[in-house]
């Protein structure tokens, strides 16, 4: 069974809770957030293969979470949830760097699909990074 | 009404309409999401029962029950919409205003919860208040104090709703514990309304309450 890390964050509670002991029973490690001011402070105290955000929130909404979210990590993999999709906000989501967009209810299968993917992508960032790093101290060092 | 009242009555009206109607469908898909969650857990419960665990009897009496609440909560949406869905059916009808109150404080509630706030509807003594009235006009006016009280209030403010007769008159009470509610701003079509319903709008108690007093309309 995976052992994906997932942050979720909605400010309706009874989804909160169903969502999360459904993704527990599937193997997964949920920590869960109200708001958008608990899920900033969730990313950076914490690593997540994904993040799963609510668009509609008080507060700090999903798009606004999403924009400091990212200035915290950028490599944070961000799949956005909403009650009602458009095209619109799709778009501007994916333009803020969000890995991809889903229609409130989701059918699981596809969400997990899309968290696993999102734990792909983490690690290929990561492992483009420290080839990076490992060129760089070759290069510096010249050995 | 003039002819430019009118189309500005319907133009107005049908913004209304429409800001209702796409809150309280976010709000059943909301609990159609909650629905579809529950659901699928007591699917993978059974999947896992079947393969070698054994099913806790008092986790699925809890997610079964979990589900009933929220076909119960989507339930009273579902009859609140209806309910109001149907006051344009007729331009003068006797209104109860305590149906009235409680029927818009659903369907309205979602509207303060998205800014942080709570919208409740607190009346002491619950009774039969009729008064002679347009209901979708009377609606339209509840929506103005709303909105008016929500654009001026913080997250965590407690916005209550009361209902009263004094003699013909039916007043409904917006009132919350901080001073947030100044005069509602000017606007030609909540003059059109006020006159329509020979209704008034007035802030008192130190700018801790709004008044919505109308008076019936004639036959």
């Amino acid at each position: 069974m995976s052992e994906e890390k997932v942050l979720l964050v909605d400010d309706e509670q009874d989804f909160l809770k169903a969502l999360s002991e459904r993704m527990q029973t599937k193997g997964l490690q949920i920590t869960s957030a109200n708001s958008g001011e608990e899920a900033i402070k969730a990313v950076g105290d914490e690593f997540f293969d994904a993040v799963i955000l609510d668009m509609k929130m008080p507060g700090l909404d999903g798009i606004e979470t999403l924009k400091k979210i990212k200035e915290i990590n950028p490599d944070v993999q961000v799949i956005l949830l909403t009650g009602h999709a458009t095209v619109d906000k799709g778009i501007e989501a994916m333009k803020l760097g969000a890995m991809d967009f889903l229609e409130k209810p989701a059918e699981i299968n596809s969400l997990m699909e899309k968290i696993k993917t999102a734990k792909t992508n983490k690690m290929l960032i990561l492992e483009k990074k420290t080839e990076e790093e490992i060129k760089s101290i070759l290069n510096e060092k010249a050995w | 009404m003039n002819k430019e009242e009118w189309e500005k009555c319907y133009a107005r009206g049908l913004a209304f309409f429409g800001r209702i109607s796409a809150n309280v469908s976010h709000e059943i898909k909301n609990h159609l999401a909650v629905i579809n969650e529950l659901g699928g857990l007591l699917q993978d419960l059974s999947i896992m029962a079947q393969k070698k665990d054994g099913l806790d009897p008092d986790r699925v009496d809890r997610l079964a029950g979990n589900i009933t609440a929220q076909v119960s909560q989507s339930d009273k949406i579902v009859r609140a919409f209806n309910y109001f869905s149907h006051s344009v059916d007729r331009t003068q009808t006797s209104v109860d205003l305590d149906e009235f109150a409680e029927i818009m404080v659903t369907i309205t509630r979602r509207l303060a919860a998205v800014k942080g706030m709570e919208l409740v509807y607190n009346q002491e003594k619950r009774q039969h208040s009729p008064v002679f009235t347009n209901p979708f006009l009377l609606e339209q006016l509840y929506h103005f104090c709303l909105e008016h009280i929500i654009a001026q209030g913080k997250s965590g403010l407690i916005i209550s709703l009361r209902i009263a007769k004094e003699g013909t008159k039916g007043k409904l009470s917006f009132s919350c514990p901080e001073p947030v509610m100044g005069n509602i701003p000017e606007d030609d079509y909540l003059d059109l309304l006020n006159q329509e319903l020979k209704a008034s709008i007035e802030c008192g108690r130190d700018k801790r309450e709004l008044v919505l007093t109308i008076e019936p309309l004639s036959f």
